[in-house]
């Protein structure tokens, strides 16, 4: 027969509600038949005898079902051992209380501080319940900081910076990865299946099904194994409906996995392939993340200032709060004035066209705030050198447009720290192709371009492999030997 | 989440309701416009407003991150010959003159050719391989291998369609069915322009030395079911590009303004009353026109282009109507946040004398449309604009004659900008050019749709329009994503 124990134990979260609510609702009764007592209060109503303990008994009897489903869901093991202990015994413990309350509350200078403490016991089992399914911080991880400060919570502090060279690959790449994502279910506060991955000899050690990097006859091990399932299958991990890894978090994971699960090398003892290197280029000597401006308030602000600038301002992302603001068809009616309006909604654009519009060098600090900015159009404005200090920390800059500007080549070093700049045009300035190629040659990542040049090699060879014989298409074959003469 | 089509839907819905009740039951006449003003108050506020607002579109939020944020669409309409211009058989140069290999053809629907004896005949021009990408491209288009690490030739294509107006309507609406809403349409219905002052979806036409081509009827811009305002407004290339765009003698500019604002008002008291989506194209039209008599003069004086830029394209002599001409206009459009640009060149359709006038053609197209992409290249607009050059289908690699019948099976075009990854080439033919390789590189014309609205951030399934008591799409009930032609 099919074993109903784990069908019945998963109700234990949802019945444990019905007790904590009954006693509630007798504990606001009992307040009112207090207050009834008091002058002027006459109308509250008191509760009859016979109601109480109708009342009682029935959260007496929900109570023993919900410590009952309880019971049955915690055999199934899937919880860490020692918070589970602790919100048992709370549980049968509070099971037992309600009983007790039953038994004695005919004898009313008993009753009223024994139900009060009965309350304090269920909110505190209930707490220990959450803490097992959602984490030791689960009420104060999303406080507002000022809140947590003040109650002496501080957030951890964020993570230092480590210099490329000195990063090392467990510690500074993988361990964060996992931090983000695995160790809110295996970590110290809760280690579902007995494995915690928040510190290498822990992850080493393994849980229940073992030690989960050790490869297995000719199959990946457990950890890459279940990374790699389709996201609906149970053995999926995170499990499914959980945040799951980025594509970046699993190329850097891949990576580790392919490069033999390495705990104690440096990263650059490692062969790193060009995306993997783009993305510890990002990760370790980066830019301190910055927060996410909130979606909803950005667009509807967005809506308001477009409506009042006369321009176009549009949401380019199905989920963040990012922008393409164009004040180009606003043309000369967009000023130094109208670029600083935009400040509320700054952090969130993304693309910026300013072509033909009148703003001049005054108003350009205005960018300054604008720190995820990738495309920016700012052709045709009279704006010159001093103008470019303004971009010098926008980091994210992909392409440049300053066509028909008043720029020359000494402007250009502000631009040379922008080591994601792919596109920039400078037609109708005074900038010369020297001016260019030496703002090229700063921005060049020596390592990345060792890398490519590797490849580039190794491409080379493959393609002198297998060459072909111009138009044709046609594979070069290798002579056939003339048939030996007798 | 937001449902991000609805407004315009919802609000037809509701002055649907409104009306069919006022109308239906004109006896309860007072008491239905009660109901309707509870059920939506704003019918009884709105409807005195004069000017309507600009359209900005349905989608609030794209599906995807965009790439581009505009369209030109080089038309070569009378089918391209992909086995001459950009699809080097030599197996078939090889069988020459010999009869076709009947395995390719047996049971297959033929335009002019059906049930004609059937002869291969190869490309009579040289094909080589072009820059760095080693794109091959053939001799006849000297300028186009000078771009070819920009483009993305696309060899793979097929549809539906063997005669003209039918496969026109295919690759514009996606449907060969009348009354569908272009491409051009339903981008500006989901994103509106990014101008007032001219039309969001433009159409420039131009042809060969004879004139004599196919036609291309107007109905190929067509809005179908969609509000009229979304269709493509075709500028004339010669002389006065919009018909009577001038005020005529004795009224000024302030004169016309008043008058335009008092029409509007009249027809605010005739929208308010029927609601009809029809009176609100009027309004805009009337407003866009005003507008347009500045924005379009200055928009088509090409005197103000430098020498080098005219040269560039080849345009002879200004105003001559010419692809060279439209070509240069299109990008002076795109600079003005148009959102989508047709620029038409009929004369491909070369069922005889394919030899000689294959090359007349491509000397009329060839230079304007390299010079078009490194123009748009060297201003900073290639990035975030999609230049899309081809015809409506191919042509067979089997003689006709002199020249090439229509071909469904495989034809050829290229992309650039937009997002597109230049020097690509993808997709492929069999050894005859007759048949795509159906491999995940094969490209049906929804495909091509459904990928062209993935460069918008549009999910080509999300971007429907209620007509008829169904949700239409351009790609109907197909399409699939390119996605490897992004990069």
């Amino acid at each position: 027969m099919h074993d109903l124990a784990p069908f019945l134990g998963h109700f234990h979260p949802v019945w444990v509600h019905l007790p904590i609510g009954i006693f509630l609702l007798l504990a606001l009764l009992e307040a009112s038949t207090l207050l009834s007592r008091a002058r002027g209060l006459r109308g509250l109503p008191a509760v009859p005898a016979a109601l109480r303990t109708l009342i009682l008994s029935a959260g007496a009897a929900a109570a023993a079902v919900a410590a009952l489903l309880g019971w049955l869901l915690a055999r199934g093991g899937e919880y860490d051992p020692a918070l589970l202990h602790r919100h048992q015994l709370l549980g049968f413990g509070a099971a037992a209380g309600a009983l007790l309350l039953l038994a004695l509350h005919r004898w009313r200078a008993l009753y009223l501080p024994a139900l009060a403490a009965y309350l304090v016991l269920l909110t505190v089992t209930g707490h220990a319940g959450g803490t097992i399914t959602h984490g030791g911080d689960y009420l104060t991880a999303h406080m507002p900081p000022g809140l947590a400060r003040r109650l002496g919570l501080a957030p951890p502090p964020p993570p230092a910076q480590v210099a490329y060279d000195q990063a090392e690959v467990y510690a500074d790449v993988i361990q964060p990865v996992l931090n983000g994502r695995c160790v809110s279910c295996h970590g110290p506060a809760k280690a579902n299946g007995g494995l915690r991955l928040d510190s290498w000899a822990e992850l080493a050690k393994g849980g229940k099904h073992g030690p989960p990097l050790k490869d297995g006859e000719g199959a990946p091990s457990d950890f890459a194994r279940r990374l790699e399932l389709p996201e609906d299958e149970k053995e999926h991990m995170p499990p499914r409906g959980k945040p799951q890894l980025s594509p970046e978090d699993l190329t850097l994971l891949e990576w580790w996995v392919t490069n033999g699960y390495p705990h104690d090398q440096k990263v650059t003892a490692l062969n790193r392939p060009a995306e993997v290197e783009d993305l510890l280029d990002r990760r370790l000597a980066g830019h301190p993340p910055v927060p996410v401006p909130p979606r909803a308030a950005t667009l509807a602000e967005a809506q308001a200032l477009a409506a009042g600038a006369g321009i176009l301002i549009r949401s380019i992302s199905p989920d963040g709060p990012w922008l393409d603001v164009n004040a180009a068809p606003a043309g000369g009616r967009f000023g130094d004035l109208d670029l600083a309006r935009l400040a509320p909604i700054a952090p969130a654009i993304v693309w910026l066209d300013l072509d033909g519009t009148a703003v001049t060098a005054g108003g350009l600090p205005a960018l300054r705030a604008m720190i995820r900015l990738e495309r920016l159009h700012l052709a045709g404005l009279k704006v010159g050198d001093d103008a470019l200090a303004n971009l010098s920390d926008l980091h994210h800059l992909r392409y440049l447009n300053l066509n028909g500007t008043l720029v020359t080549d000494q402007g250009l070093a502000a631009l040379q720290h922008l080591t994601e700049l792919r596109a920039l045009y400078v037609w109708q300035t005074k900038v010369t192709a020297e001016g260019v190629q030496a703002l090229g040659r700063r921005l060049g990542n020596p390592r990345r371009l060792a890398l490519w040049q590797a490849q580039r090699a190794q491409l080379d060879r493959q393609i002198e492999a297998d060459r072909f014989t111009g138009e044709t298409g046609e594979a070069l074959r290798p002579p056939v030997p003339a048939p030996a003469h007798p | 989440m937001n449902p991000p089509f609805d407004p315009l839907l919802l609000e037809r819905q509701q002055r649907d309701w409104s009306r069919r009740t006022f109308l239906g039951k004109s006896a309860q006449a007072l008491g239905a416009l009660a109901l309707g003003a509870l059920i939506n108050p704003r019918l009884l506020a709105a409807g005195t407003a004069a000017a309507p607002a600009p359209w900005r579109g349905v989608v609030s939020s794209p599906q995807f991150p965009p790439r581009a944020k505009r369209v030109i669409h080089l038309y070569m309409a009378g089918g391209p010959s992909h086995l001459d211009l950009f699809d080097y058989k030599p197996e078939l140069n090889r069988i020459h003159g010999q009869p076709f290999p009947a395995s390719f053809t047996a049971g297959q629907q033929l335009a002019q050719l059906q049930g004609a004896r059937l002869i291969a005949r190869g490309s009579s021009f040289r094909f080589s391989r072009c820059g760095l990408s080693g794109q091959m491209i053939s001799d006849l288009l000297p300028y186009t291998q000078q771009i070819a690490d920009d483009i993305c030739i696309v060899r793979s294509l097929h549809t539906e369609q063997i005669n003209h107006d039918p496969a026109h309507a295919f690759m514009n609406a996606g449907s060969q069915i009348k009354g569908r809403p272009s491409m051009g349409s339903w981008l500006l219905y989901g994103l509106g322009a990014e101008t007032e002052n001219l039309p969001g979806f433009v159409v420039l036409m131009s042809h060969g030395p004879s004139g004599g081509e196919q036609p291309v009827s107007a109905r190929q811009w067509s809005a179908g079911f969609l509000p009229s305002r979304f269709q493509g407004v075709q500028f004339q290339s010669k002389g006065q590009p919009v018909h009577y765009v001038g005020n005529p003698d004795g009224v000024c500019q302030s004169t016309q303004r008043q008058v335009i604002d008092e029409i509007a008002r009249l027809n605010g008291y005739h929208e308010e009353e029927t609601h009809d989506p029809e009176v609100q194209t009027r309004l805009a039209q009337y407003e866009l026109a005003f507008k347009m008599q500045s924005s379009v003069p200055e928009l088509t004086d090409l005197s103000r282009e430098p020498a080098s830029i005219r040269e560039l394209y080849g345009v002879k002599e200004l105003g001559d109507g010419s692809f060279a001409a439209n070509c240069l206009t299109a990008r002076r459009l795109a600079e003005r946040g148009v959102r989508f640009i047709q620029v038409y060149h009929r004369g491909w359709d070369q069922h005889g004398n394919l030899d000689t006038d294959i090359q007349e053609v491509c000397r009329r197209v060839d230079q304007a449309s390299a010079a078009l992409v490194q123009d748009l290249k060297q201003r900073g607009l290639l990035d975030d604009t999609l230049v899309l050059w081809g015809g409506e289908f191919g042509r067979t690699p089997m003689g006709q004659g002199s020249g090439r019948d229509h071909h469904i099976n495989a034809f050829s075009a290229w992309m650039a900008g937009g997002g597109i990854r230049p020097g690509l080439s993808w997709g492929s033919t069999d050894e005859m050019g007759y048949r795509y390789v159906d491999d995940a590189q094969q490209m049906h014309v929804h495909d091509l749709h459904a990928t062209m609205l993935a460069a918008f951030g549009l999910d080509h399934e999300k971007l429907v329009y209620r007509f008829q008591g169904r949700d239409f799409r351009l790609t109907d009930v197909h399409g699939k994503v390119a996605w490897g032609l992004f990069s």
